[in-house]
C-alpha cells in the first residue's frame, strides 16, 4: 500500500511541476493545484504519518488544517 | 458500523503530536501570510517568482517524498521481520532516507547561496522576504529531522526496536513526514502558483 501511495504522490508532484514549467497556471489550474495539495496532504497524514489507523479525532486535525490554509490561499487568488 | 481496529491515540509519543500541531499553526500562518501579501503585490510576486528554479524545487520534492517513503519502509521492516533482519533492513532504509535528506539540504544551500550572490536578501522585496523565511525555516526543520533520524538509526542498530516496541521509531518518523507535509504545500505555493 505504501508503494502505491508513494507513486500517487510522485505522480501528483510531476503534474504540479509540469503545470508551472509549461506555464499552464491560470485560475482554474490554481484550483486543481490546491485540490492536489489537499489530496497529497491527506495521503501523507493517513498513510505515512499513520493516522489512518487512529480515531477520527486525530485524523481530522491535519485535514482541517490543510482545508483552512488552502481555502484562505484560494480566497486570495479568486477574491 | 463500529470500527474496532481504530486506536485511541496517534502513532508515536503524544508529545511529538503537540510539536506537529504547533508547527502546522506556525507554517499555516506563514503560508496564509504569503498568499495575502501576494494579493496586494501580484506583479512583484509574479516577477520575483520567475527568478526561482522550479526544476530544483521539483527535484527537492521528489527527494523528500522518496526519503519519507524510505522511512515508512524502515518502520515496516521493524514491524514485519525478526529482530536481526529488521535491524539490518531498517538501518539500510534509514541510511537511504538520511542520504536523501542530506541531498535536499545541499540543493537548498546551493539555491540560497545563488540568491545571495545575486544580491537578493530579506530586504529585496516582500516576495523574497517570505521566500527566505519559509525556505530557511523549513531547512532548519529538515536539519532537526536529520538529527532525529540519526538517533532513530542508532537505536535501530542497537536493536532497541522490535515488533513489540517501535514507538520511538514512529515518533521520529512522524516528524520526518511533517517536514514532507509542509514541503508539499510550500513548493506549489512559492514556486508554481502565479
Amino acid at each position: 500500500m505504501s508503494t502505491k501511495v508513494y507513486l500517487a504522490l510522485i505522480l501528483m508532484s510531476i503534474i504540479t511541476f509540469l503545470a508551472g514549467f509549461l506555464n499552464l497556471v491560470n485560475p482554474y489550474v490554481v484550483g486543481i493545484l490546491l485540490v492536489s495539495i489537499l489530496l497529497k496532504g491527506y495521503l501523507i497524514s493517513e498513510h505515512f504519518m499513520g493516522l489512518g489507523e487512529v480515531s477520527y479525532t486525530y485524523r481530522i486535525i491535519p485535514i482541517v488544517w490543510l482545508f483552512i490554509v488552502l481555502s484562505l490561499i484560494g480566497y486570495t487568488y479568486y477574491a | 458500523m463500529v470500527k474496532t481496529s481504530k486506536y485511541n491515540s496517534p502513532p508515536g509519543d503524544f508529545g511529538i503530536w503537540l510539536v506537529v500541531y504547533i508547527e502546522l499553526i506556525t507554517f499555516g500562518l506563514l503560508f496564509v501570510g504569503y498568499a495575502f501579501a501576494r494579493a496586494r503585490e501580484i506583479e512583484i510576486f509574479n516577477q520575483s517568482q520567475l527568478l526561482l528554479d522550479q526544476k530544483l524545487g521539483f527535484i527537492n520534492t521528489l527527494i523528500l517524498l522518496t526519503s519519507s517513503y524510505f522511512v515508512v519502509k524502515a518502520l515496516e521492516a521493524v514491524k514485519n521481520f525478526d529482530l536481526e533482519v529488521a535491524s539490518e533492513k531498517a538501518s539500510q532504509w534509514l541510511m537511504y532516507a538520511m542520504s536523501l535528506g542530506g541531498l535536499f539540504l545541499l540543493i537548498k544551500i546551493l539555491e540560497i547561496s545563488d540568491k545571495y550572490s545575486q544580491g537578493i536578501n530579506l530586504s529585496t522585496n516582500t516576495f523574497f522576504m517570505f521566500y527566505i523565511i519559509l525556505i530557511v525555516f523549513h531547512f532548519l526543520h529538515v536539519v532537526l529531522g536529520m538529527l532525529i533520524l540519526f538517533n532513530v538509526r542508532q537505536n535501530v542498530k542497537a536493536k532497541k526496536y522490535s515488533k513489540d516496541n517501535y514507538k520511538g521509531m514512529e515518533t521520529g518518523g512522524v516528524y520526518w513526514h511533517l517536514v514532507d507535509l509542509l514541503w508539499i504545500v510550500l513548493f506549489p505555493l512559492v514556486y508554481i502558483m502565479r
